[in-house]
């Protein structure tokens, strides 16, 4: 009987024992549970408030920027516009309803707008593009106000073909009114001085030719300096032209450019000057790019006679060109056995009419550079010097891959 | 010998002296006629004021930057009468700009020239004028 009880209780010990084993494991379980539900609940809350702290942030830039934005869902062809889209041109968005896909074209002078499509079109076709555009577009008051527009297409479908763009518009009238009243002062200065230069070297050259036998040596040697004064004066006015329109809107027409092809013809052009100095012009392989095709011509031909230009006496002038590119941008860099610039001057060669003092032995205007500074500028792009360690340069820049 | 009597609308005494001595040079022109300004040159052909006792040109070059009427109101002026716009108008001017050349030939000039800056080009250029106008082309009459 004794025995029976013991049995009996230690088995009922052993029950309550696994039982409480049990629910000890569950309690274990559900804590667990807990743990990671609340894990979850503040990762994602975490998450959520990293959301609006970062959709403040967006916030506060574009009301610090005062940036109007648009979002375009491609697919279906839903536009949004912000308030400040609306109130850029004066209106409330209230006022600009119905907002579809022909809001843009009722507000935008059509002269500009047929490029600024285009521009989308290539971001739509080249996703990896960011698209820009300058165009004007009429205030409520009836004055046009310069818009400078960005975009970039933001997701694709699960085909690939573009879903969302979004893009913002920036006021730039002010910066345009400035921008173009000094291309138009530099402008018509150079015009205006070129009249009275003609002018002196035209008569000049008449003395020359008709009084010659008349005049004695030191005459002629006033004539001489003379002519060479307006001679070289010529040649800055020339540069300063090309300086001031290197940043000018005229020539803000894009198109997709063979850059190998441009090189080639600018190596015709300076036939002459490389087989006079015997020099090499080596090309590597050259990409397609979207820019302005005068500019941008300008813009290698400058370096290119650069480094054919400060050369050492009797070195066979080399001349390399090479292009890499990568997600925004294309690089090119445009590499010299000449002079080299010391490092100290790498970035004031870039300044207008600075002119190294090593450089004094080499005619020159001191504009070559600061004019390729503004074309790369025009283009998004940087320019620099490249620290090369040996003799030589090497200039490189890069062109934005907008649309 | 044939010869002919030109119409130079010119402001710049420079260039009025130096066309002169390049037509003249060119030994085929046998009048040179000058206006100063746009309306001068009007007032030529209309045989107004102090022109009364002019004749109508074979040939005018005109300058685009002119006082009182530019060169190309004055062309203008010139292709929209039937009085006189059987004369051949040649710019002859420093402005190299699109905008000048198209609105020139859109108002019916003849030819659109640019000065060169050197003068033995110059002179060259005008000698070329002459000739052309002169001996290879015939002119109304």
């Amino acid at each position: 009987m004794m025995l029976c009880s013991v049995v009996l209780l230690a088995g009922f010990n052993l029950i309550q024992f696994s039982r409480r084993y049990k629910l000890l494991r569950r309690q274990q379980q559900d804590q667990q549970t807990m743990q990671l539900l609340r894990e979850t609940i503040r990762e994602k809350t975490q998450f959520q408030e990293a959301l609006i702290r970062e959709k403040e942030r967006l916030n506060f830039v574009l009301e610090g920027t005062n940036a109007a934005t648009w979002e375009w869902n491609i697919q279906t062809g839903q536009l949004t516009y912000n308030e400040t889209w609306a109130s850029l041109i004066g209106y409330t968005l209230e006022e600009i309803q119905p907002i579809d896909q022909n809001t843009l074209a009722r507000f935008a002078h059509p002269d500009d707008l047929e490029e600024a499509n285009n521009r989308v079109s290539n971001c739509l076709r080249d996703q990896s593009l960011f698209y820009e555009a300058t165009y004007r577009m009429k205030h409520k008051d009836g004055h046009w106000v310069w818009i400078l527009d960005r975009g970039k297409v933001v997701s694709a479908t699960e085909t690939g073909a573009p879903l969302k763009m979004f893009g913002t518009h920036v006021d730039i009238s002010p910066l345009k009114e400035s921008n173009e009243e000094l291309t138009r002062f530099a402008s018509v200065a150079s015009h205006d001085m070129k009249e009275p230069l003609r002018m002196i070297s035209s008569f000049m050259r008449l003395l020359q030719k008709n009084y010659e036998q008349l005049l004695d040596a030191k005459a002629r040697q006033y004539i001489h300096y003379a002519m060479d004064g307006a001679e070289r004066m010529t040649a800055l006015i020339q540069e300063l032209l090309a300086y001031a329109h290197a940043g000018g809107m005229q020539h803000n027409k894009r198109e997709w450019i063979n850059c190998a092809d441009l090189l080639n013809q600018i190596a015709v052009l300076n036939k002459a000057q490389l087989d006079d100095q015997g020099a090499v012009l080596k090309i590597g392989e050259l990409p397609m790019v979207y820019a302005n095709k005068t500019p941008l011509k300008l813009l290698f031909q400058n370096l290119i006679s650069n480094a054919l230009k400060y050369q050492l006496p009797e070195v066979q002038p080399i001349l390399e060109i090479t292009a890499t590119e990568d997600n925004f941008y294309w690089q090119f860099s445009v590499s010299d056995n000449g002079i080299g610039i010391p490092p100290e001057h790498r970035e004031e060669v870039f300044h207008l009419f600075k002119r190294l003092p090593t450089q004094h032995e080499y005619s020159g205007s001191g504009m070559g550079l600061a004019t390729c500074k503004r074309i790369v500028e025009q283009h998004g792009g940087k320019i620099w010097i490249d620290d090369n360690g040996s003799t030589g340069t090497i200039l490189t820049f890069t062109i934005r891959k907008t649309a | 010998m044939k010869s002919i009597h030109v119409l130079l609308v010119e402001d710049n005494e420079g260039d009025i002296l130096l066309t002169m001595e390049a037509l003249e040079e060119g030994k085929l022109v046998n009048k040179i006629s000058i206006a100063r300004d746009g309306k001068e040159a009007i007032d030529f052909l209309q045989k107004k004021d102090r022109f009364t006792s002019e004749h109508a040109p074979d040939l005018i070059l005109l300058d685009v930057n002119l006082p009182k009427k530019n060169g190309h109101e004055v062309l203008q002026f010139i292709k929209t009468s039937d009085e006189f716009k059987h004369i051949p108008v040649i710019m002859l001017t420093t402005s190299s700009s699109y905008k000048d050349i198209n609105v020139s030939y859109t108002n019916h000039a003849n030819c659109y020239i640019t000065k060169p800056v050197e003068v033995e080009e110059f002179f060259k250029v005008v000698i070329q004028i002459e000739n052309f106008w002169v001996n290879i082309v015939k002119l109304p009459s």
